[in-house]
C-alpha cells in the first residue's frame, strides 16, 4: 500500500507543479436580530462569531413606534471570556475618537427613533464575539442585519 | 488508514495532476448605466455587488445636454436591507472628511455638467451593494454612462 501511495504521489509531481488551491468566500451576510422585541429591560441580540472577520457593516431598523433608550455594543475577546461593554454613550456614536473600532455611524444610536433606520461600521479584528444590548423605555421592535468581511478566505 | 489515504489521494488525482482551482478572482467590472436617460424624477443606476470587495472605482459620464441636479451614493449593508443614502452633498465629494468612504472624486458630482466625465473612488469595505441615485436639472433629459470596477484585497472564488 505504501508503494501504491508513493507511485500515486510520484505521478502527480513528476513534471507537474502542484499549485495552491483557492476557494471560498471572504464575506458573510448576517442576521443578528429579526424583529426582536425590545423592552425597558436590557435585551441582548444574538451573538455574532467574528473570530474570522475583520469588519462589520450593519443596518439597524427600528420598525416599532418607541425610541431606543439604550444601544450598547458588547464584545468577547475569547469565547470563554466575559462580555465587555465597549460603547454605550451617545458620544461614542456621534463622535468616536480617532482609533476607535467604531468607524462610523448614522448618528446617536442610543436614542434611535421609532420608524427610523440607523447604521454602524465596526472593526472587529480584536474580538471573538459581538452582541448588541438594547433598551427601549416605551418598547419597540428592532432588526439588525448586514455583512462581515475578512482579509482572507473564510472557512466554508 | 493507509487504504483511506490512498483512496483520498486517488480520488483527488486526475490525469496525473491534483485537481485544483489555480487562482481566484479579485476584480469585477460592471456597467451600472448605459445611455441611462434622466429627468427630474429620481432615477437609480443598477446596483454593484461589493460584498466580496473592498474598493470601487466609478466613471460617471454625462453624455446628455443637461447638468445633473442631484447625485447620491446609496448603499445596502445586506441584500435584504434597505437602500441608505450616504453621500449627496457637494462637500461629500469635493472635500470628503477624514475617514470618509469617499476616497476621491473628480469634483462636485451633484452638479455634473453636460458632456463632462467624472469619477469617484469609494472604500466599500463595510457594504454589500452600492448604486447611484440621480436627477437632472429640468425636464430636458440627460443621459449617463456609469462604468464600475470593484477590487478585493485578496483573491477569492465564490463557492457555487
Amino acid at each position: 500500500m505504501l508503494r501504491q501511495i508513493y507511485l500515486l504521489l510520484q505521478s502527480v509531481v513528476s513534471g507537474n507543479a502542484i499549485t495552491a488551491t483557492f476557494g471560498g468566500s471572504r464575506s458573510r451576510e448576517l442576521s443578528i436580530a429579526s424583529a426582536l422585541a425590545v423592552t425597558s429591560s436590557p435585551t441582548p441580540s444574538s451573538e455574532v462569531d467574528v473570530s474570522a472577520l475583520e469588519t462589520l457593516g450593519l443596518q439597524i431598523i427600528n420598525s416599532g413606534s418607541g425610541a431606543l433608550s439604550g444601544f450598547e455594543i458588547q464584545v468577547k475577546s475569547n469565547s470563554n471570556a466575559d462580555w465587555i461593554s465597549l460603547f454605550s454613550q451617545a458620544g461614542s456614536y456621534t463622535a468616536p475618537p480617532l482609533g476607535s473600532p467604531l468607524k462610523g455611524t448614522s448618528g446617536d444610536l442610543t436614542t434611535l427613533a421609532g420608524g427610523t433606520d440607523g447604521w454602524l461600521l465596526l472593526e472587529v479584528g480584536f474580538y471573538s464575539k459581538v452582541r448588541f444590548v438594547l433598551t427601549s423605555a416605551a418598547g419597540t421592535t428592532i432588526t439588525i442585519l448586514g455583512n462581515g468581511k475578512a482579509l482572507t478566505l473564510l472557512p466554508a | 488508514m493507509l487504504k483511506q489515504i490512498y483512496n483520498k489521494l486517488n480520488g483527488t488525482v486526475q490525469n496525473g495532476q491534483i485537481g485544483v482551482i489555480p487562482a481566484g478572482v479579485s476584480f469585477s467590472q460592471v456597467t451600472l448605466a448605459n445611455n441611462f436617460e434622466i429627468g427630474t424624477e429620481l432615477a437609480y443606476t443598477d446596483a454593484l455587488d461589493v460584498l466580496n470587495f473592498d474598493w470601487a472605482g466609478l466613471q460617471i459620464a454625462n453624455t446628455g445636454e443637461q447638468a445633473l441636479a442631484s447625485f447620491a451614493v446609496q448603499v445596502k449593508f445586506a441584500a435584504a436591507g434597505d437602500w441608505i443614502t450616504l453621500f449627496d452633498q457637494a462637500g461629500d465629494f469635493n472635500s470628503p472628511p477624514y475617514g470618509s468612504a469617499v476616497k476621491g472624486a473628480s469634483h462636485d458630482l451633484t452638479a455634473l455638467a453636460a458632456g463632462v466625465n467624472g469619477w469617484l473612488n469609494l472604500d466599500v469595505t463595510y457594504y454589500a451593494q452600492i448604486r447611484l441615485a440621480v436627477t437632472c436639472v429640468n425636464s430636458f433629459n440627460t443621459a449617463l454612462n456609469v462604468f464600475a470596477g470593484a477590487k478585493a484585497k485578496v483573491n477569492f472564488e465564490e463557492v457555487p
